[in-house]
């Protein structure tokens, strides 16, 4: 048997003031790799409908603790994401969907080669050992040292020695593949 | 080419990599113990590989690793790069006090003993900017700490080194923010005061170095 709904304006305006703060901190941290915002604000609606559903008094919702409220917005997205994978689905708008921002003009041979490049490139990472190529596939997306550091948990001194090592065979095996290499 | 042009055309190599068969793909759960750094370091530098070469699994990728990196960043645990991320942090600062403006909620970040476990025994654990910070002045400044359990209000202090305060100010929260013409370029120290029922506690002094405005 369902708890009955809470429903006072103090359990809606301490909901919606945790969830707010809730967004604001994921929309900023994720705006820098191209989070979308419908997939926040997918996240912070299945949060609130649980947050509810729990039956927590608006005090009670203010006294909430991180730790709580982020274990339920990681459960709601892995929740998600399961039930995208089993329609086959994704996001309305993807991380990706910048890509389109990429498109250069030019002519039919500039587009033959780009995609030549791209092709190098990706054979090139490819062929890396796994430690470096991963850390340069962070680096080329956009992710800083410490970011990256933080992320595999390694020390910067590690991370800086694998992202050097990487890029720098990435560099010789392009060169390899005939691609010029300099600052412009 | 240059390491932009490598990195566009990487971003144009992986948008076009998107599995209609996401069977080759690691699961969530496996996504989110790369991101929360569990298991042999072999398999989640794999799954973190296919990942981000993957268009459909980097936009599951950024959705667990922005709830991740913010869970850690709010309840205290190390994140060295919002620390030296100076424009993440401002931003951070002016949404979340819009947030906190809404409404109640200021105890966000102040219940389970498991996230106020770190920091300076007695005192107060200051987390933003990190000690021995440089920043230019001329800009917001976020200052962000560990909650106090039982404190009704904290001041903020940013002090000269012989101790003459040049700006504070006080708040319910565990973060607070500096005009951008609040304090001139120098060397300065930060420390937080709470105050609770039971008396005061506050911070260790830390350094912040304001740097000047480069000519126009």
């Amino acid at each position: 048997m369902q708890s009955p709904l809470p429903s006072t304006d103090s359990l809606s305006a301490a909901l919606e003031a945790l969830l707010g703060r809730f967004a604001a901190m994921v929309r900023s941290v994720g705006a820098r790799h191209g989070l979308a915002d419908a997939d926040i604000d997918e996240i912070v609606q299945e949060l609130r409908i649980r947050l509810w559903r729990a039956g927590h008094s608006g005090e009670q919702i203010g006294l909430l603790g991180a730790s709580y409220v982020y274990r339920a917005a990681t459960s709601a997205a892995l929740d998600l994401i399961r039930r995208r994978r089993a329609r086959g689905g994704a996001r309305t708008e993807s991380v990706d969907d910048h890509a389109e921002e990429l498109e250069a003009e030019g002519s039919a041979a500039d587009a033959i080669a780009r995609e030549e490049l791209e092709r190098h490139v990706v054979a090139a990472l490819d062929a890396l050992p796994l430690s470096r190529r991963t850390v340069v596939r962070l680096y080329l997306s956009g992710y800083e040292r410490e970011e990256i550091a933080e992320l595999l948990g390694w020390s910067e001194a590690k991370t800086r020695n694998l992202m050097y090592r990487g890029l720098a065979d990435l560099r010789a095996r392009l060169t390899e593949m005939g691609v010029a290499w300099g600052d412009r | 080419m240059s390491d932009e042009q490598l990195r566009t055309a990487y971003a144009r190599a992986t948008a076009a990599r998107r599995a209609a068969d996401r069977a080759a793909c690691p699961g969530p759960e496996a996504l989110q113990a790369a991101v929360r750094r569990e298991g042999p370091e072999e398999r989640r530098l794999a799954t973190l590989d296919h990942a981000l070469g993957c268009a459909a699994c980097r936009e599951e990728f950024e959705l667990l690793r922005a709830i991740e990196a913010s869970r850690r960043a709010e309840t205290g645990e190390e994140v060295r790069w919002i620390r030296s991320h100076r424009s993440l942090a401002i931003a951070l600062a002016a949404s979340l006090l819009v947030a906190v403006a809404v409404g109640p909620g200021r105890e966000w970040l102040g219940a389970p003993a498991r996230d106020v476990a770190r920091g300076e025994r007695g005192g107060i654990a200051a987390l933003l900017p990190a000690d021995g910070s440089a920043m230019d002045a001329g800009a917001p400044l976020l200052f962000v700490w560990r909650p106090v359990p039982g404190a009704a209000r904290y001041t903020l202090e940013v002090l000269t080194p012989d101790g003459v305060v040049r700006a504070s100010t006080a708040t319910t929260d565990t973060l607070a923010t500096l005009e951008a013409d609040a304090l001139a370029p120098g060397d300065y120290r930060w420390m937080v005061r709470a105050t609770t029922s039971a008396g005061e506690r506050r911070s260790p002094a830390r350094r912040l170095l304001l740097r000047g405005a480069p000519d126009a």
